[in-house]
């Protein structure tokens, strides 16, 4: 008797753990998710606001480049998390150097696998520039020169699109 | 009462006194805060726009033939090429200025071999611009020297907005009159 109302006390006292192990379980796939799509999109964590145009389609492949401005210096920042900088009235080309380098390193990986593979994909060696709308065009001209340094001959303005 | 049941009631009312103790809703408070800081930065992840336009420009290369010593022989034509009739356009805060690239480089103070279109309300008129430049290509087509490169330079000056840059370049290319355009850097 003793025994069972022992149990009565103990199985009346709440419960109160029961919603966590759900919320440990959705919080870590939003979490996993965040970091998927943080690897994946290029634009997450580029303080980039594109102009909105209707244009022809963006193909995925190129040689993505976001151009903004941070505080008195351009920050260009790469698909692959690279990040150069140069101060805003900088007429210096030397400061481009590291870009040009980054840049002519990205053409000749494309060269690599155009001769192995023995086809050419005109996508991949496209450049795409994600300029931020506060830019002027004195900000964004070193960035055409290093794209001219590195070889890279045609380039192209992101712009977004957003359907009705 | 007997004793065993005194102390059963003391462990029962400590029991109680224990889990009455509120000490794990500053936890479940922080944990909530962490929760919904990440859920809107992975939001805002998953809400980004998934379309994306590319307005195209080219920079012009030098061609230096090369002799392919292969059976196929191949030899890569250069489709256009930069001259002193290629069009070029100027685009300041004021206005649209257009004319051959002679025209700038020889006398860039002459009015004569140059044309004007202002802004219209402190914004490129755009199809104005279209409609000159389609006239300006019909007339020179016309002359004995042959119609003009589908090539442009396009020339913003530096104070230019990107934005307007962008849109003008794109409402070029739709225009039809040029293959390919070209972003100059400046005149020197």
């Amino acid at each position: 008797m003793q025994a069972i109302n022992a149990l009565k006390e103990r199985l009346h006292e709440p419960i109160l753990w029961f919603p966590f192990p759900a919320l440990i379980a959705f919080g870590l796939v939003i979490i996993l998710r965040g970091h998927l799509l943080t690897g994946l999109n290029p634009r997450l964590g580029a303080r980039v606001d594109v102009v909105q145009y209707k244009a022809p389609l963006l193909q995925d492949g190129g040689i993505w480049l976001g151009v903004y401005q941070e505080a008195d210096q351009v920050v260009v920042v790469t698909s692959d998390r690279q990040r150069f900088k140069w101060s805003l009235t900088s007429q210096d080309m030397r400061e481009l150097k590291p870009l040009v380098r980054y840049l002519e390193s990205r053409v000749r990986k494309e060269a690599y696998s155009t001769a192995i593979k023995m086809e050419s994909n005109l996508t991949r060696t496209t450049a795409v520039l994600a300029v931020d709308q506060k830019l002027k065009f004195n900000h964004l001209r070193p960035v055409i020169y290093a794209l001219a340094e590195a070889r890279i001959s045609k380039y192209g303005f992101e712009t977004r699109m957003i359907t009705h | 009462m007997t004793a065993s049941t005194t102390l059963q009631l003391k462990i029962s009312r400590t029991k109680k006194r224990l889990s009455n103790n509120v000490w794990y809703l500053p936890l479940i408070v922080l944990a909530s805060a962490g929760l919904l800081i990440y859920l809107s930065s992975t939001l805002r992840a998953i809400s980004m726009a998934g379309r994306y336009g590319l307005v195209e420009a080219e920079i012009p290369v030098l061609a230096v033939p090369m002799d392919d010593g292969t059976f196929t022989r191949f030899k890569e034509q250069s489709t256009e090429s930069l001259g002193d009739r290629t069009p070029l356009l100027l685009l300041t805060r004021e206005a649209f200025i257009f004319g051959t690239l002679k025209a700038f480089a020889t006398d860039l103070s002459s009015v004569r071999d140059k044309f004007y279109v202002p802004h219209e309300e402190g914004a490129p008129h755009l199809p104005k611009l279209s409609l000159d430049l389609s006239k300006w290509m019909l007339e020179k087509s016309e002359e004995s020297e042959g119609s003009l490169p589908r090539v442009l330079i396009f020339m913003p000056t530096e104070d230019i907005p990107m934005p307007i840059v962008i849109q003008c370049l794109a409402a070029l290319k739709k225009s039809g009159l040029f293959d390919k355009i070209i972003i100059g850097g400046g005149l020197v």
